[in-house]
């Protein structure tokens, strides 16, 4: 015999009832001072258990009963209860809920570091090649207007590297679809790179001078073209929005202040997939260096070039620390786009031992892909 | 006066949000909309008053659809600026002038899903004036404020004491505008809400209201000069201070970048130990303050009463320990936050205990579909007025 009230349908009054079984499939429904109603146990509609809220099931004409003993109607309804009363049963046991804090912690974590890049990179591939066309869009005149300005590099000398370019990179390239440009830009004293995923690259007027040899700078274009090749534009811009998706609904209705707090993971997990993607740039390089046959080491020495006091034309200071040359590995590395110059030069040495051998390609198990 | 009650509790929360979070992931997303029925369900089924609870009445089903249609729209966005630059502008301008809309769907559906003791609630607010109070509105004020803050053009002739009375009226005239603006939207929501076949109404002074934002923002200015105190106190101990100050007279493109960087961890926990709860506690403040006037003078029926005697004080509290509490558990103690939350706020929210509830019977209206809600919910757009 249960206890509970009953409405009448769409109304706030109430009396007491009781509800019990009568025969195999039937129940009784006693309201106080009321009528009885009785029928089929399965023309009545139970709400799905949820903890220990009060339970409301209703009665054909939509009147309802409603009791806080749920126990009670678990057993009296057991054979057609909804299936939500198995995530009731999975929501109650204690090991199913440990399992699920640990489930949830390793997913989560599996997903953000693995999950998110991985199905990117198959999105972004089977993309058509035109999208990475598209998403370059205006981004050059973009930058032309902000950022760079006309190069002063002498027409001779940008035929002499865009030919050089055309006849000993390109041909090197896997994927036929792309068209290489190069351009070249003036950005105050930074020597930069950069590629867009139309096939654009752009060097700057510091970096041509810091290459000391032909090399150096053949090693850097095909870092960028790397960048081209995997279409990391592509898969940085779906990265992001599987990971705004997620985080949206893992963190779901917060009180607006947690999302703030969020926005520093967020951008640390984006800064990391832009860390794998250079690794994956770089060892584009590498393995393209020795075809090529190109000594890695090239790479190592323009990466340390660029990165010291000498590239931003500053002047050595004795005060300053080492700490500038991004030489020691820290928690800073956790927030950089890019990977710790040591690391780098680190692989970069590694390939370059091969090189030396003679060999054409190199089984480095410590460099993605 | 009786105050509700939440039943609920932090540990039995829990284990139904983790086991609703583990399936969202085991079904790769899709079964979201029914763990946030259940969700919801939780909150407003433990919460009573002279036992009679709510209930929630939507269906995962029904926010399914609109879920998928809210998810394709957002992914349309999320690329459109790599199609165009022009794109992500206009659709722009399209969501801005559909968040009303959004807004008034989203009150439809959920008080039509809601109930308290059998009884339904319904929205009975138009489209026209959702646009005016939460489009139009809001819209003039923006233009306001720029017309204002465009002025100094045209005081550049005048002695200073002129310019400055002038800039204290326009502050001033945009405090009472922004007053004006919430006291419209509050009262709009409230007294387009029904309870079975009876209305709720408000009546809101702007005075009122200004008199709260200002002592709102005075809290605010203490907070920061508190809190900058703080700041500087603690820099000079770590040595960051010293570092800053060394860098910013030591201006080039290499050492800026070298010495933001070495002060990002003395920032960051800048950011998250005293800017962010110093945030919550003056929300906490108006929170409570506007809280309290709203209910005082928000009646049902023109028979029964509420009030909110929830305090800045122990709201602030919970707001920053549950913040704490969230970071140090990565997100773990949410269920406990939101229970605490759920728990003080019932505590604080009385009801004239002369209400007899009895009389009232749910009026019938149309099916609403949830699509509304759902682009609401998905874009973070929500008609909460922080009850």
């Amino acid at each position: 015999m249960i206890k509970g009230r009953w409405y009448a349908k769409g109304v706030a009054v109430f009396k007491n009832a009781t509800l019990q079984q009568q025969n195999k499939d039937s129940y009784l429904l006693e309201v106080q001072d009321h009528i009885c109603y009785t029928g089929k146990l399965s023309t009545l509609n139970v709400s799905d258990r949820l903890g220990n809220v009060e339970r409301k099931i209703t009665l054909e004409d939509g009147s309802v009963f409603a009791t806080a003993d749920n126990d009670a109607v678990d057993q009296l309804f057991k054979k057609s209860l909804s299936k939500f009363q198995f995530i009731h049963y999975l929501e109650s046991k204690l090991q199913v809920v440990l399992i699920a804090i640990i489930v949830t912690v390793i997913v989560v974590f599996g997903f953000f570091k693995w999950g998110i890049p991985w199905s990117s990179e198959k999105i972004a591939y089977a993309l058509p090649a035109k999208t990475n066309q598209l998403i370059a869009g205006n981004t050059l005149a973009i930058l032309d207007k902000w950022y760079f300005s006309e190069s002063v590099i002498s027409d001779a000398r940008k035929r002499e590297i865009r030919q050089h370019f055309k006849s000993k990179l390109v041909p090197l390239s896997q994927d036929k679809n792309i068209t290489y440009r190069l351009h070249f830009r003036a950005w105050d004293n930074i020597p930069n790179a950069l590629a867009l995923p139309s096939g654009d690259i752009i060097l700057t007027d510091r970096l041509i001078e810091l290459c000391k040899t032909q090399d150096e700078m053949d090693s850097i274009l095909l870092h960028e073209m790397g960048h081209i090749e995997h279409r990391h534009s592509l898969r940085t811009l779906i990265e992001g929005s599987i990971t705004s998706i997620a985080v949206m609904m893992i963190v779901g209705d917060s009180n607006g202040l947690a999302d703030m707090g969020v926005g520093l993971g967020a951008f640390m997990v984006s800064s990391a997939y832009s860390r794998e993607h250079e690794l994956e740039a770089d060892s584009y390089g590498f393995k393209h260096m020795l075809t090529a046959k190109i000594d890695p080491k090239s790479f190592s020495d323009i990466m340390s070039r660029i990165t010291s006091n000498e590239a931003f034309k500053v002047p050595v200071n004795k005060d300053q620390n080492n700490s500038e040359n991004h030489n020691d590995s820290s928690v800073l590395d956790y927030f950089s786009s890019h990977p710790n110059t040591q690391e780098r030069m680190k692989n970069a040495q590694q390939y370059s031992d091969c090189f030396k051998k003679g060999m054409s390609n190199c089984d480095i198990t410590s460099i993605p892909k | 006066m009786k105050s509700f009650k939440f039943e609920g509790s932090g540990g039995e929360y829990f284990k139904i949000w983790i086991v609703n979070l583990l399936l969202i992931i085991v079904t790769f997303g899709l079964y979201y909309p029914w763990a946030k029925v259940r969700n919801i369900r939780y909150f407003y089924a433990n919460t009573t008053f002279a036992e009679r609870n709510f209930e929630y009445h939507a269906t995962g089903m029904q926010l399914f659809v609109s879920f998928l249609i809210a998810m394709v729209v957002y992914i349309i966005y999320s690329f459109s600026d790599s199609i165009s630059p022009y794109l992500p502008s206009i659709l722009l301008i399209v969501f801005f002038c559909s968040v009303p809309w959004m807004i008034w769907r989203s009150l439809k559906f959920s008080l039509k899903m809601t109930s308290f003791s059998n009884v339904h609630f319904s929205f009975v607010g138009t489209a026209t004036k959702a646009y005016l109070y939460l489009f139009v509105y809001p819209l003039m004020l923006v233009v306001i404020v720029t017309l204002m803050v465009f002025s100094p053009m045209f005081l550049s002739g005048f002695p200073i004491i002129v310019s400055i009375a002038m800039v204290i009226l326009m502050f001033a005239l945009f405090c009472y505008l922004y007053a004006l603006v919430m006291k419209k939207k509050v009262s709009y929501i409230i007294n387009g809400s029904c309870y079975g076949q009876a209305q709720f109404s408000t009546v809101l002074e702007t005075t009122k209201i200004l008199i709260i934002l200002l002592k709102t923002l005075l809290l605010a200015i203490v907070v920061f000069v508190v809190g900058c105190l703080v700041a500087v106190i603690l820099g000079a101990l770590s040595g960051s201070l010293s570092s800053l100050i060394a860098s910013m007279t030591n201006v080039t493109d290499k050492n800026i970048v070298a010495s933001l960087t070495a002060l990002i961890i003395p920032i960051t926990f800048f950011y998250l130990v005293i800017i962010l709860p110093s945030m919550i506690v003056v929300t906490a403040y108006f929170i409570a303050l506007k809280r309290a006037y709203v209910f005082e003078n928000t009646v049902l029926d023109n028979k029964i009463h509420f009030y909110s005697i929830l305090k800045a004080a122990p709201l602030a509290w919970v707001m920053v320990t549950n913040y704490f509490m969230l970071i140090c558990t990565f997100g773990f103690a949410y269920p406990w936050t939101k229970v605490r939350i759920s728990r003080l706020i019932a505590q604080n929210t009385l009801i004239d205990s002369k209400a007899d509830f009895d009389e009232f019977i749910t009026q019938s209206s149309k099916k609403e579909s949830a699509l509304g809600e759902q682009m609401g919910d998905a874009f973070d757009v929500d008609s909460s007025l922080g009850f």
